[in-house]
């Protein structure tokens, strides 16, 4: 155990934070994702070009060439200085640098890094959540081309992306998960319509994409044919974990701020206050630690495992405790945060469903972590 | 930044749970409870020619002179066995207590050579303020210790009063005469309470563990319907939240294990109270769900499971409970917020 930082860490953890010090936006975070998002998509980049972005990547498309601590630490430094919250896209970089051929490295991840380029991950379908393996969506070879048809649904960020990793069924006569493949398909190809859903919070965060005959060339499948499966889970793996979405950062920042708003209240806090406030502040510190822990372990073993099970199970937790805690707090109708505390309260609830419902998680870590006996479905 | 434990650390929990697994069997650990005293006084003396109890006494006085770290390696294992020891209470709160508050030199040497030694604390389990009135998890003719009125750490010759009737009667508490204390105030005497925090974390952690390990065991064994109990996804939910409440729970301990002795006071307070505040809850739920999962015999004297939650619900109880952290976090956060 040493969580002091390196000199090399102490080092980037200086020159961050007086480069946060100076160029953090003046302007407050917008409340709506239309107003939100160029102000997010601006400080993203700037970021970028600071080199503060893409830290563990290679230099070679775009990355920083630095560790998985880097990372780590720039999540406790945007929540200690309470930055704007960073676009969690960045864990889509991951199945390219890992699956993608030279040539698809060298044209996708560079602008994707840079946030020049967004994508969205085109997994679920109406019939394929939970099950995913049973999605429908067809692509079929013709000569050089993929031909896509079907539709994806609950795409984050599907009406913002120029790109999606998109699953589809390429060998219908293999059971289930064996016959999917991963395509990388340009949003504004002929035959793609995306249609923007507004999430209970107001945010047009959501999409359906339908694909009507899409031809794409048939160098934008990634990876083996068949390798989809293979490639959804590492994604999702990438998406269960907390600073890779950067999310620690921003739970910093709601605490941040909902202790400032009863320390403003100026009430002497009791009990109740002092134990909802406790908690949330705890939960934090657990994911801050976990993160760390499984970090260290990814250091040294490769890519997250099925623990990472835990660290979503425990993201989720934090953030619903974080959020509920804020309505809890917040009990005086006139305070002019309350409804927008109530909107993060209502985007919480996605936590436990995005990335695999907390029940897949938990049958992920009964079946591979636990090894319990496989029961009658499977 | 690494967050892992040593080569060295890995081997102190091998061979501890090799020991612990000696020393407390389900049947031995069962029996104590009305034994006496008998299985606390072998364990203790095994524990301290191990030099495991004086794992926090500096090498020149007689000690093992680790690290907070590994002295909640083995804190934890000895929760997974529901050990009967005064492992937390004196090996590490009152040893901290002692060393870093200023205490007598000669008795730290002699808590390492297994002599009993109990915390004070008051008649809800706090760290007192002005005065001490229970010995925490008490053995027959230990001295007390607590904090002076001086801010140093003082040793006491207890005058015993009524042993109280409590939950857990695997560690005993004894109402004493009512000992005159100081408020932990200085940096050392916080520093002694997150270290007391963070040891108890590690205990409930091991509790918890156990729990888990147990009943995971016992669902792929147990049939009904014609097959596991663990195949069923509603037995295999509950032992998922199991593990998440006991990985977590070690995560927050393990890095409270090593600011209490190496960051800045703040980071240390903030971080050993939110293991303290997490772990006992976690414990606790683990320790019920537990009992869930191996159904009939879990609520039965013939298995020890009512031990574990027992025990849990002492330590959860312990220095403060989770008001005390609780409160701690949320004044910090307000003073920054």
């Amino acid at each position: 155990m040493d969580l002091r930082d390196s000199p090399d860490e102490a080092r980037f953890r200086g020159r961050l934070r007086s480069w946060l010090a100076d160029n953090l936006p003046s302007e407050p975070e917008p409340a709506t994702l239309s107003e939100r998002w160029p102000y997010m998509l601006a400080f993203q980049r700037k970021m970028y070009r600071g080199g503060w972005i893409a830290l563990s990547y290679p230099e070679e498309v775009g990355g920083q060439g630095l560790g998985l601590m880097e990372e780590a630490i720039l999540g406790e430094e945007l929540g200690r200085a309470n930055a704007p919250t960073m676009i969690p896209l960045g864990h889509l970089g991951r199945p390219l640098l890992s699956h993608g051929t030279a040539e698809q490295r060298r044209r996708y991840l560079p602008p994707l890094l840079a946030s020049e380029e967004i994508w969205c991950q085109g997994f679920s379908e109406p019939q394929a959540g939970s099950d995913l393996a049973a999605l429908r969506t067809r692509a079929v070879l013709d000569g050089d081309e993929w031909v896509l048809s079907g539709q994806k649904v609950w795409t984050s960020y599907g009406a913002f992306a120029d790109y999606c990793l998109l699953l589809a069924r390429t060998d219908p006569k293999a059971v289930r998960h064996r016959g999917i493949s991963a395509f990388v398909v340009p949003l504004r190809t002929a035959g793609i319509t995306v249609r923007p859903i507004v999430l209970a919070n107001g945010d047009e965060e959501f999409a359906e994409i339908h694909l009507d005959d899409v031809r794409i060339p048939a160098e934008n499948l990634l990876g083996k044919p068949t390798d989809g499966w293979r490639i959804a889970m590492d994604v999702v793996s990438y998406e269960r974990g907390a600073v890779d979405v950067g999310y620690l950062a921003k739970f910093d920042r709601y605490l941040t701020e909902l202790a400032g708003l009863v320390r403003a209240s100026g009430r002497e806090p009791d009990r109740s206050t002092l134990q909802t406030l406790g908690e949330a502040a705890a939960g934090l510190e657990v994911l801050r630690m976990h993160c760390l822990r499984s970090l260290s372990e990814r250091v040294e073993g490769g890519s997250p495992g099925a623990e990472s099970s835990i660290d979503k199970l425990l993201m989720t937790r934090v953030e619903q405790t974080l959020m509920s805690a804020g309505l809890e707090l917040l009990d005086d109708v006139t305070t002019p945060d309350r409804s927008e505390w109530f909107d993060r309260y209502l985007y919480g609830r996605a936590g436990s469903i995005y990335g695999g419902s907390a029940q897949i998680q938990r049958n992920i870590l009964a079946q591979r972590v636990l090894a319990l006996p496989r029961g009658p479905r499977a | 930044m690494r967050f892992a434990l040593s080569e060295d650390q890995v081997f102190l929990q091998q061979t501890t749970a090799e020991v612990a697994a000696h020393l407390f069997a389900d049947s031995a650990v069962r029996s104590a409870a009305s034994d006496g005293g008998a299985l606390r006084a072998d364990a203790w003396k095994k524990l301290t020619e191990l030099d495991l109890v004086g794992m926090l006494v500096p090498e020149d006085q007689g000690g093992a002179g680790g690290s907070v770290t590994d002295a909640c390696v083995v804190a934890e294992v000895l929760g997974r066995f529901i050990a009967p020891v005064p492992y937390v209470a004196t090996a590490i709160a009152t040893a901290s207590l002692l060393r870093l508050a200023g205490g007598p030199a000669e008795s730290l040497a002699d808590l390492a050579g297994g002599t009993a030694y109990a915390p004070l604390l008051d008649a809800r389990l706090d760290i007192p303020v002005a005065e001490a009135t229970i010995a925490f998890d008490w053995t027959r003719g230990a001295w007390g210790v607590a904090l002076g009125a001086d801010g140093r750490a003082a040793v006491h010759a207890l005058a015993e009063d009524a042993v109280v009737d409590d939950i857990d009667p695997l560690h005993p508490l004894r109402r004493v005469r009512p000992v005159p204390t100081g408020a932990p105030d200085s940096e050392a005497a916080r520093r002694c309470r997150a270290i007391a925090w963070t040891g108890t974390a590690a205990f409930l952690t091991g509790l918890a563990d156990g729990a888990l390990r147990q009943a995971v065991d016992y669902a792929g064994q147990r049939e009904q319907y014609g097959q596991p109990i663990g195949s069923f996804q509603a037995v295999q939910h509950l032992c998922s939240d199991m593990l998440v409440d006991v990985e977590t729970a070690r995560s927050v301990t393990y890095g409270a294990s090593w600011a209490v002795e190496h960051a800045p006071i703040d980071e240390a307070e903030r971080l050993a109270a939110s293991a303290k505040a997490y772990a006992g809850p976690a414990s606790l739920r683990v320790c019920e769900t537990g009992i869930q999962v191996l159904g009939g015999i879990g609520v039965t004297q013939e298995h020890e499971a009512h031990l574990r939650l027992r025990s849990a619900h002492l330590h959860d109880s312990a220095f403060g409970g989770t008001d005390a952290p609780l409160a701690l976090l949320a004044r910090r956060a307000i003073e920054n917020g």
